[in-house]
């Protein structure tokens, strides 16, 4: 998957651990590490949200984009 | 596994490959047999009728085979598709797979039912007389119809669901 999630350095800097966001923004530990891990198929705006909200932080510093293969079904 | 349908399918498998020993002996015995069928049917059909009403039977009898496979392997599909309904997850790829090839067996006793109304016509021209009564359907057609556009809104469900299950 070329978008990569970059949460690990933001929750770094805030001193903030996986199990504290995912509770913070309502979705579980796991399905925060499906997340992060890359293997999610597509994110909802209202998680989206709900990480920038309590990450302080914009989408764009949640995710970027790497040259590669798209996942193909 | 309490569904009445999975014990209705489950008979019908039984039943089914029954039915298709019991026609194939019966085909086996009309070349035993011969000797005293033969004398029978010519008095209706003629020496040369009795030969082809007989080839026919046996025809009919043996387009059996085909059928009773094909029927074998939609209940077959048909048993595995209700356990994962029993198992709470009926909405998977395999089952869209399983439809399909449900798809294709009904295809198959369809164009067997086109070569049985082959076979009756042929015997109807060689006799003079309709004997067969096979007459066309659409039925089984539309059947073949649904069960692939059926394997193809349950493969393509099955993906949705994928997305979704991965969508956080």
């Amino acid at each position: 998957m070329p978008i990569r999630i970059t949460l690990d350095d933001l929750l770094h800097a805030r001193r903030m651990t996986q199990t504290e966001l995912a509770s913070r923004i309502g979705i579980t530990p796991p399905n925060l590490n499906v997340l992060k891990t890359g293997k999610a198929r597509a994110i909802r705006f209202s998680t989206l949200s709900a990480i920038c909200r309590e990450l302080g932080c914009q989408p764009g510093d949640v995710m970027i984009w790497e040259e590669g293969e798209d996942d193909d079904d | 596994m309490a569904y009445a349908s999975w014990w209705v399918v489950r008979a019908l498998l039984v039943l089914n490959i029954l039915l298709a020993l019991a026609l194939v002996v019966l085909a086996a015995l009309s070349f035993v047999f011969e000797p005293r069928i033969l004398p029978r049917l010519t008095q209706d059909y003629g020496p040369d009728g009795a030969r082809t009403a007989l080839a026919a039977m046996r025809g009919v009898l043996l387009l059996v085979v085909p059928v009773a496979i094909a029927a074998h392997l939609i209940f077959v599909r048909l048993l595995a598709i209700l356990r994962t309904v029993a198992a709470g997850d009926p909405f998977v790829a395999a089952n869209g797979d399983r439809l399909r090839a449900i798809g294709w067996a009904l295809l198959v006793i369809q164009l067997c039912d086109l070569l049985l109304g082959w076979l009756g016509f042929s015997v109807d021209a060689a006799l003079g007389e309709r004997v067969s009564g096979w007459t066309p359907g659409i039925t089984g057609w539309l059947a073949v119809l649904l069960a692939f556009v059926l394997a193809q809104v349950f493969r393509e469900g099955a993906r949705m669901r994928d997305d979704l299950e991965l969508t956080i």
